[in-house]
């Protein structure tokens, strides 16, 4: 265990790996509780496009595929909150447009195309210190913002209507989450990939509800799930010599089984 | 003293016009019922009253102010709305939902005060005992007692209700009107209610307003309730069945007698 822990990309994949699996398991408690988990995917195969545009134009893919899920999410806010259109459906045009507009750049690609699996798959061997420092920046910026707006997020979550007479900024909270989500959406795409990203958004939380009992203890209990199931994952996957995010997807689903078995006997 | 004024109301959702010159004035202390029948702008009524829409003409002053330029006098107001139906499997406590009720800002946390003005709430509503159960763990009248204990305790100088009475239970429902008769005499809290329950309200009400897209009517309960004012409310046919001097029912006369 110890010999593992000294190689750098281990370190790396496991210092990303817990950061991200933290944050996204915090912002995956609100996601699952306002109904939004088709956004998360949604957003996630959006930033597709965003990734080839990346590697057609010579341009760091994971800032492009940044760009376009953030743009994604905010504009798929925007359309559901302006133009009486469900979020669901905003999500329907969007992820489709945005991977086929990536299968077609994709052919565009000229000579050698990089690993566009361990984009959609993760690949921990792509972690670099960039993608350390943008998992620790994500994780900064998703602590401070529930530190700041916890109260304001399960009050608009519960309410929305009433939080807007009270005098909550429903809509900037609202945005803010959704920047976040997609933000963190980026970051993990090297450790779990585009596809398997929504198991990391959504399986935490759905473990925690089984046990929690008001909503502190939820996005905590979340957010500790979301730590173990990315630090498991990822050490199971190197000593069974494994695809990194898929070991994680299916270890956090095992558990999921586990905890539906337990809560029921409980 | 005027708490609320709207002049020369309009709104349309797109080009279906909702309500129609709405004039209306109440006064600080006063509980006022808004009746009409379903899909009579009601709920879109009370939105522009809250600030929560904003009508293509006229205008809606609350405290004084324009209602969609309230800043800090929006905690003065405890809405009540009609069909919350947050995520059923959402973990949150009946006093986490009730201490809304005091939230005072980002970063604000409660103080002594606002714990006791939510316990004081929940006591009020009768639901005190219940304070550390899950809100989706309710039945309906239950929640919508906890949800009325929130609107409460804010201790609002004017307290907004939108058909409270669904889901009551039959022995809570008997003291409601009661009830809120004792808020406005304990605290001068102005009542503004939409309901459907004439029968209770005209016995607890200064002032009626009759709204069918257009305010109908509007002043004291027996002035307003007249056989005129419901067929325009409710159709042909609508009238009160009553003994005394407090109208008692509304029912539909039967066609073949």
């Amino acid at each position: 265990m110890g010999e593992i822990l000294s190689l750098p990309f281990v370190q790396r994949a496991l210092l990303a790996g817990a950061l991200v699996g933290i944050a996204s398991a915090l912002l995956g408690s609100f996601v699952v509780i306002r109904r939004m988990t088709f956004i998360g995917a949604g957003i996630a195969h959006s930033s597709f496009a965003g990734v080839v545009i990346g590697l057609l134009v010579g341009f760091d893919p994971l800032i492009s595929a940044m760009i376009f899920a953030v743009v994604t999410g905010l504009a798929i806010g925007f359309f559901a909150k302006n133009y009486r259109i469900e979020e669901e459906s905003a999500v329907g045009v969007f992820f489709p447009f945005s991977m086929a507009l990536g299968i077609l750049l994709l052919g565009f690609i000229k000579g050698y195309t990089p690993n566009i699996m361990g984009y959609l798959f993760g690949d921990i061997l792509l972690v670099g210190k960039q993608e350390v420092y943008l998992a620790g920046l994500a994780f900064v910026l998703t602590i401070l913002f529930f530190s700041i707006f916890f109260k304001e997020m399960v009050f608009s979550t519960f309410d929305e209507e009433t939080s807007r007479v009270i005098g909550i900024n429903v809509d900037l909270v609202y945005y803010l989450f959704l920047f976040l989500t997609a933000f963190i959406i980026v970051v993990s795409i090297k450790i779990v990939g585009i596809i398997l990203f929504s198991g990391l958004l959504v399986i935490p939380p759905l473990i925690s509800l089984f046990f929690a009992r008001n909503m502190k203890a939820y996005a905590i209990l979340s957010a500790t799930i979301g730590f173990v199931s990315v630090t498991a994952g990822l050490i199971l996957s190197y000593f069974l010599n494994l695809p990194s995010g898929a070991t994680i997807i299916t270890f956090s689903f095992i558990a999921l089984l586990f905890a539906a078995v337990i809560s029921k006997i409980s | 003293m005027k708490i609320l004024e709207l002049k020369n109301v309009w709104f349309n959702y797109e080009q279906e016009p909702v309500l129609e010159n709405i004039n209306l004035d109440v006064e600080e202390g006063s509980l006022v019922a808004i009746l009409g029948p379903n899909g009579a702008g009601k709920t879109t009524l009370l939105k522009i009253i809250l600030g929560l829409l904003r009508p293509q003409k006229g205008t809606v002053k609350l405290f004084g102010k324009p209602s969609w330029e309230l800043g800090n006098e929006r905690r003065l107001i405890g809405y009540v709305p009609q069909n919350l139906s947050p995520n059923r499997r959402m973990p949150i406590k009946v006093r986490s939902v009730v201490l809304m009720g005091r939230y005072r800002g980002i970063l604000r946390s409660y103080t002594e005060e606002d714990l006791n003005a939510v316990s004081d709430a929940l006591a009020t509503v009768e639901m005190d005992h219940l304070e550390n159960r899950l809100f989706n763990t309710l039945s309906g009248g239950q929640r919508q007692r906890v949800l009325i204990a929130r609107a409460l305790a804010s201790r609002p100088r004017l307290l907004i209700l939108d058909e409270p009475e669904t889901g009551l239970d039959p022995s809570f429902h008997e003291g409601f009107f009661r009830m809120l008769e004792k808020i406005r005499e304990k605290y001068g809290t102005t009542i503004l209610i939409v309901t459907h329950d004439v029968m209770a309200v005209s016995q607890v009400v200064n002032k009626i307003a009759c709204v069918n897209r257009k305010l109908v009517a509007h002043g004291r309960p027996e002035e307003v309730l007249s056989s005129a004012n419901l067929e325009c409310l409710y159709g042909k046919g609508a009238a009160f069945f009553g003994h005394g001097p407090t109208p008692h029912l509304i029912v539909e006369k039967h066609k073949n007698g």
